[in-house]
């Protein structure tokens, strides 16, 4: 299972990165800017994505409208919790930061 | 005992009465049953902007907007069949309306009192306009502490995870994670004398030479350099990476070592670059690594990406190199985000 990341903090990313691999997926990015992540959304052939919702003053909305009008599932990470979340999204999942690993686990499962 | 039996008549006293509405701070309005305004204080006078001789008689609903504006007289009606009270003698937060169309939110409770088989009611009003700005902003402060705390703290999580992940043992482990711990706390001092504006990169070294603890170690040259508080962050978690690492293998594990830290500026406007030298001489031999560490996956995947640059790191025998290039954004000032707005 190939994942996106998207997410503009490094060490997050990294955190991210390492959870996932422990998972069995294969990951790409991270896309470190709205732009960034719009472009990904675009181009990346991907299974699945998990988007960090603030991205540098911007947000992931567009690349989530991208990826879902590609029919790639996502999910959202998130310290503001789903209020920070665009209201029409909400019916992805919203992983809250610090990062669990069993909530992670069951939304990668529930993906595959 | 001077007290009230001292008064001759009525007219003392009725004097006294006025100036202490005349003299209040708080907006006071008196209105019989149907509304009409018979008294306008001075301080109603400045809340409002309209002078009371203007206001003596008229609708009190001209200082409301709507929808009380046009339900007000029906509410009187109401308390007058009914009996029923919503706020006299409660009082409650309500919008006000000046002279000039504009709104405002004001504190009002009503009194009411009888007078010659009369009804009339006061109203004493106060503008809350800066309690509430006040409110909102203090809102708004806990959000973002909100979302800040749980950002450190998966900042936390992730170099908890890889410093586990990458110890040779318990006591490596904690010695490692203890470290970059107080390399985070560091920077984060600076950047709160700052207000959490950004850091200048000469604080962000001093902090690093003052935690090792012997700046004649260290060389360092370069202008002023404004960094973002997200750069500020990661930046100084790899010079702290460098550091540990160059005391452990590299130029601070011998007495003769050294460490030369240079850094420039290149190009204009939005074009403009950092870039940063970190070279180490009078080591021992180095040679590469045999397995990536936090510090080196740091710096050469995490920073080039976060730092829209490049980040290298090389080991020629006589020293570690590191060459770090940044983009330095010219951004506003950051500014406390709305949660609901989500930017």
């Amino acid at each position: 299972m190939r994942v996106l990341i998207v997410e503009d903090e490094i060490m997050v990313a990294m955190l991210v990165e390492d959870l996932l691999t422990d998972l069995g997926c294969d990951v790409t990015g991270p896309a470190v800017s709205a732009e960034t992540a719009v472009e990904a959304a675009r181009r990346e052939i991907v299974d699945f994505a998990l988007l960090d919702v603030n991205l540098d003053g911007g947000t992931s909305f567009a690349a989530a409208d991208i990826l879902r009008a590609r029919g790639v599932p996502f999910a959202f990470v998130t310290g503001y919790g789903d209020q920070g979340v665009r209201p029409d999204l909400r019916d992805a999942p919203i992983l809250s930061k610090p990062v669990d690993p069993r909530q992670l686990a069951r939304t990668i499962a529930a993906a595959r | 005992m001077g007290g009230r039996g001292a008064q001759s008549g009525g007219a003392g006293e009725e004097a006294r009465y006025r100036a202490i509405v005349d003299t209040a701070v708080d907006a006071i309005v008196v209105i019989d049953e149907h509304g009409r305004i018979e008294a306008f204080n001075p301080a109603a006078e400045r809340l409002f902007g309209y002078a009371a001789s203007d206001m003596i008689g008229s609708n009190v609903n001209g200082l409301m907007p709507e929808p009380h504006h046009a339900a007000h007289d029906g509410y009187l009606d109401t308390y007058r069949r009914t009996g029923e009270r919503r706020i006299i003698g409660i009082g409650r937060e309500v919008f006000g309306r000046r002279q000039d169309g504009t709104t405002f939110p004001l504190e009002l409770s009503i009194a009411e009192w009888r007078s010659g088989g009369r009804r009339f009611f006061t109203g004493v009003m106060r503008d809350v306009t800066e309690r509430k700005r006040t409110e909102e902003l203090q809102r708004l402060l806990v959000n973002e502490l909100n979302h800040r705390v749980k950002n450190t703290l998966a900042t936390v999580q992730s170099v908890a995870g890889q410093t586990l992940r990458n110890a040779a043992d318990l006591g490596d482990a904690r010695e490692s994670l203890t470290t970059r711990l107080l390399a985070l706390a560091r920077t984060h001092d600076i950047l709160t004398r700052e207000s959490w504006d950004g850091a200048d990169l000469h604080d962000i070294m001093a902090g690093l030479v003052d935690s090792y603890g012997d700046a004649s170690r260290f060389e360092l040259a370069g202008p002023p350099v404004r960094l973002s508080p997200k750069t500020a962050l990661s930046l100084s978690l790899a010079l702290h990476e460098l550091t540990t690492n160059a005391a452990k293998y590299g130029a601070l594990s011998q007495s003769t070592g050294l460490v030369r830290v240079g850094w420039s500026r290149e190009g204009e406007g939005d074009d403009e670059r950092l870039r940063l030298l970190w070279q180490e001489a009078g080591g021992p031999p180095v040679s590469p690594p045999e397995r990536q560490g936090f510090g080196s996956r740091l710096i050469t995947r995490g920073l080039a990406l976060e730092l829209d640059g490049e980040a290298a790191l090389d080991y020629p025998p006589e020293g570690v190199v590191c060459t770090i290039v940044a983009r330095i954004r010219r951004r506003p000032a950051a500014q406390p985000t709305p949660a609901r707005g989500a930017a």
